[in-house]
């Protein structure tokens, strides 16, 4: 069932735009003719963009180079096999065409801190050792009730399951591919994981739109 | 007996939530498609004066077969469940009752619906169908607002969202059927006037949906899709309504605005759509998170109970230097406090361990292994805290209960040191990273021991107390701090100890070397005079408060 | 305590020193391959990564924001058949193909980007040789990458060796320029790899890199 992300979906958006006329004179697209993409971040508008400025550059620890492996290997290109490696173009179509219609959900796989000083819109948070202890952890069924996923005497179907793009800080980063492990353990259909390799650090190293979610628990 | 027990039944009904209450994806759809129905009463009613009128016979008998199946299908799929439309079986018996309600009207309503399609209809008929299709409307709505208001109180504004979107789809199509009678004579100065206030009403629900509408309710919608649908909503409506005066006296108008009316509703269903999916996600999210919280609060206790332990390790040291200096008399009223506190801490975490503590924020420990070596740790610290309370009471002048102390407080602090490899352990396999955290607690936690042991030999060799022995042990001692310092500082990946790389880590690491260097080499000092003992005495709390923050630290930091 | 102490010494003791003898370097590149050599004009070059762990890329490759076009967000492939690839790959790539000849890493960037910095052992094909080049220069550059001629004129690529291609990084088009040119000569697109991330992804990872002449940046 895998999923092509081509830059075929770019020609109708591209028709769209032109035909309402909405070139804008902007620098900094994210492609041609693609300056910005408004998406529902629960039940708020947010728009994923560049940052205008052509002079800037990251300059937080995303910019560090030698992280000690182990344990900060740096991943291959496809770390699992039958799970697609996707980028940002992908991502930005993600959340724009799955998320938005509950067909999808993109997942932060790492702790809450980290998510909170920063994500990609749209991003749930599910912290990668949630998974951790597979037999005695109390969490799955719920996540798995959360994802689609139905429980009868057989075990776990996943036929209605959501897609799930997952991330983490980026290819030099253990913790989504851990998590995307223990979801394939679990029997998680392969077909139905996307893995963002670049994480955080390319997404911010593109000067993408990040946001700070708004404290859990709260609504 | 019996009382109590007719108590507990009431209150257990009372209490119980609604074993009725759906999901909330199940209660999305009924909410959507139970609205469907106030639509399907209008729609049929139009196209069944539609085909009356002559117009598009064939084709308008066509959608009048099809709405009626469908009408028939969801209001018994609400009632008995259908998979098809992934409905359940309604267990409310409020609802129940109203829906059984519905069915009735709807019996005598189908059946004349079944004469239009049959080619059998006659005047009354129609009569019927025009009187019936406004009661019919208003049970239905009944049988939504009783959905509707199931829904919790976070939600009611958009469920009012979806509410109210879906009674737009059922206005448009009354509009048409008010048009179709307005133009078939019948009843006019009524239907005129049925018109006019269905079509304020719909401009005015589009607008509070777009804007906001406290009235009604409604908040205004900031969402890009909702947005865009709404518009195209809007811009279709801008057409119909003045188009709605002249349309009966016009045929060629009628037929146009009837089908951008049916155009319209097809817009506020996609509308419908929208509003659920993002009701949808934002009940993802925050059950997720609340799921994440939970997670969370387990994760951070496991490392603060590993913090507590080590914290065991320094105190049994921390009580014996401090058992020393109360009879060595050296500012002996201070120590004695400073003992008391220690000993009633580590009395009070080791239940902590066993029971569950809030104050120490210990939740009791659910591992047997460590249940049951809670108890050998007991077993040694009696004794142990029954001797430091002679001590304590014998301002340090009972050598016996001395000599107790000075004697076994090493094996405590090894059965202590056990125990935090026990937490250590216990919790389920740990990630890279996970394992890491709790070795930098562990061992930055050690060093706290390691302060107040070597500050306890160093007063054993003063008080000439085995000095041969001891002076080893606190070179050993000593070099054993040096050693795990440097292990901090740098990293050491044989112990997976990563190298701090957060700067409040490195620089808290850099104060406690700095002090560490100027107290090593007076430690070290054989004959120290009574300065450099001062320094001692004065300096290793200090370093050993500054140890505890740097192991504070490696419990907060995000980013190691 | 005696337990405690001593076997922390042992354990010290026994697990050496934290320099870097092969499997005590502090970041590898793969968990078996902590570096490698490389030939690199003629010479010797070790390709590692950068050691101290508190270094941070401060050049112009941290730069976020391109002006797009030209410089925009490129998809993960550059087409169906060819493979896009990262720096564990291209790190096996370099080991057991480009050492033992039967593969070629590709700078696609122009001279002036290639001689000022580059990876090691990787040639520079401008991507305007190909782009805009003759079937002759195809030819020419075909060769060089062990293309033959057949007797018949055809040209037998069973012998052509396996290239990867890089530019700047995800934002720079010139590998997909040097590559279209590439197949629209014929050479076999499953000879071929995109290292997506290029130089930036390179550099961002501390990985070694050859300067070859100064310049004013």
């Amino acid at each position: 069932m895998g999923y092509r992300y081509k830059s075929a979906f770019l020609r109708p958006l591209l028709l769209l735009l032109c035909g309402l006329g909405l070139l804008y004179g902007r620098e900094v697209n994210i492609v041609e003719g693609l300056p910005y993409v408004d998406v529902d971040v629960n039940g708020e508008n947010i728009r994923i963009e560049r940052i205008q400025d052509t002079s800037h550059k990251l300059k937080n620890s995303y910019t560090k180079t030698s992280r000690p492996t182990p344990p900060f290997n740096i991943q291959p290109f496809e770390p699992i096999k039958g799970v697609q490696t996707v980028t940002e173009l992908d991502v930005i179509n993600f959340i724009k065409e799955k998320v938005s219609e509950n067909e999808g959900m993109l997942i932060d796989g790492r702790m809450p801190k980290w998510y909170q000083n920063g994500t990609i819109p749209g991003a749930l948070n599910i912290p990668f050792s949630m998974f951790a202890q597979h037999q005695e952890n109390p969490y799955v069924d719920q996540i798995f009730t959360i994802f689609g996923a139905e429980l009868d005497e057989d075990g776990w179907h996943f036929d209605d399951a959501q897609e799930l793009l997952v991330f983490d800080n980026g290819p030099w980063c253990q913790q989504g591919v851990t998590l995307m492990k223990h979801l394939i353990a679990l029997g998680y259909p392969k077909e139905k994981i996307l893995y963002y390799r670049g994480g955080m650090q390319f997404w911010q190293i593109l000067g993408l739109t990040t946001i700070k979610p708004k404290a859990q628990g709260a609504s | 007996m019996m009382r109590t027990l007719m108590i507990w039944i009431v209150a257990a009904l009372l209490l119980a939530p609604s074993a009725f209450a759906l999901t909330t994806k199940e209660l999305a759809i009924s909410i959507n498609l139970a609205g469907k129905q106030r639509m399907l009463t209008q729609k049929m009613t139009k196209e069944a004066l539609l085909v009356d009128a002559g117009i598009d016979t064939q084709k308008n008998l066509e959608k009048l077969k099809k709405s009626r199946a469908l009408f028939d299908k969801t209001l018994n799929g609400l009632l008995h469940g259908d998979k098809s439309l992934r409905l359940k079986p309604c267990q409310d018996p409020k609802v129940k009752v109203q829906l059984k309600k519905v069915l009735k009207l709807w019996k005598a309503f189908d059946r004349d619906i079944g004469k239009v399609i049959a080619g059998k209809a006659d005047k009354n008929t129609y009569k019927r169908l025009e009187k019936n299709n406004l009661t019919l409307l208003k049970e239905m709505h009944k049988a939504v607002t009783m959905y509707v208001s199931e829904t919790k109180q976070k939600t009611s504004r958009r469920a009012q969202a979806i509410n109210l979107s879906g009674k737009e789809r059922m206005l448009t199509q009354r509009m048409a059927k008010d048009l179709l009678l307005i133009s078939e004579g019948i009843d006019t100065k009524k239907n005129r006037a049925d018109l006019k206030a269905t079509a304020k009403e719909f401009e005015a629900i589009l607008k509070g949906l777009q804007k906001g509408d406290a009235a009604l309710g409604l908040v205004g919608t900031k969402l890009p899709g909702i947005k865009k649908q709404l518009q195209k909503g809007d811009t279709l409506w801008r057409e119909i309504k003045p188009a709605l005066a002249k349309a009966p006296k016009n045929p060629k108008l009628m037929a146009k605005t009837i089908a951008q009316l049916d155009t319209l509703l097809v817009v506020m269903n996609k509308a419908v759509k929208k509003y659920e999916k993002s009701i949808q996600r934002e009940k993802q999210a925050l059950q997720l998170s609340s799921l994440v919280n939970s997670f969370m609060k387990h994760k951070n206790s496991e490392n603060h109970v590993v913090n507590l332990s080590g914290k065991q390790r320094m105190l049994t040291q921390k009580m014996t230097k401090l058992a020393l200096l109360v009879s060595l008399n050296i500012d002996r009223a201070e120590n004695k406090k400073r003992l008391q506190n220690a000993y009633t801490l580590y009395g009070k975490t080791l239940d902590g361990f066993a029971k569950g503590d809030k104050t120490l924020g210990l939740e009791a420990t659910k591992d047997p292994k460590v249940t049951a070596y809670l108890g050998e740790v007991r077993a040694a610290w009696k004794p142990f805290a029954a001797n430091v309370r002679k001590v304590i009471d014998s301002n340090g002048k009972d050598t016996k209960a001395l000599a107790y102390v000075v004697k076994h407080n090493e094996a405590l602090l090894q059965k202590s040191h056990h125990l935090v490899q026990l937490f250590k352990k216990s919790g389920g396999k740990k990630s890279f990273m996970e394992k890491a955290r709790l070795n930098i607690v562990d061992i930055a936690g050690r060093q706290r021991m390691l302060t107040q042991k070597m500050t306890k030999e160093k007063l054993l060799i003063l008080a000439k107390v085995a000095s041969k022995q001891n002076s080893q042990k606190l070179k050993e001692t000593v070099s054993q701090f040096d050693t795990a310092l440097t292990m901090l500082i740098k990293g050491d990946p044989a112990h997976q100890l990563p190298k701090p790389a957060n700067a409040k880590m490195i620089a808290q690491l850099k104060r406690v070397d700095t002090l560490w260097q100027k107290l090593k080499p007076i430690y070290l000092d054989e004959k120290p005079g009574k300065k450099a003992l001062q320094a001692i005495v004065e300096g290793n709390p200090v370093l050993l408060s500054e140890m505890n923050k740097a192991v504070h630290i490696s419990e907060i930091v995000a980013d190691y | 305590m005696k337990k405690i102490g001593t076997a922390l010494i042992a354990a010290i003791v026994t697990s050496g020193t934290l320099q870097a003898t092969s499997n005590n370097v502090l970041v590898k590149i793969t968990p078996d391959i902590p570096y490698l050599y490389v030939n690199h004009m003629g010479q010797k070059v070790k390709i590692g990564r950068i050691q101290d762990t508190t270094n941070r890329l401060t050049d112009d490759y941290t730069k976020t924001s391109r002006a797009c076009p030209p410089f925009c967000i490129h998809p993960t492939k550059v087409n169906d058949k060819i493979k896009t690839i990262a720096e564990v790959e291209m790190a096996r790539f370099l080991k057991e193909k480009v050492n033992s000849g039967k593969g070629v890493v590709i700078d696609a960037r122009l001279k002036s980007w290639y001689e000022l910095e580059t990876i090691p052992s990787a040639i520079n094909i401008p991507f305007p040789v190909m782009e805009s080049g003759t079937k002759k220069t195809a030819e020419k550059v075909f060769r060089l990458l062990g293309m033959q001629v057949r007797k018949d004129g055809s040209w037998d690529f069973s012998k052509a060796k396996e290239l990867a291609v890089f530019c700047n990084g995800v934002w720079c088009d010139q590998s997909h320029r040097l590559i279209d040119g590439m197949l629209k000569y014929g050479y076999p697109a499953e000879k071929i790899a995109y290292y997506r991330s290029g130089f930036q992804g390179w550099k961002l990872l501390g990985l070694t890199t050859v300067v070859q002449k100064e310049n004013v940046k």
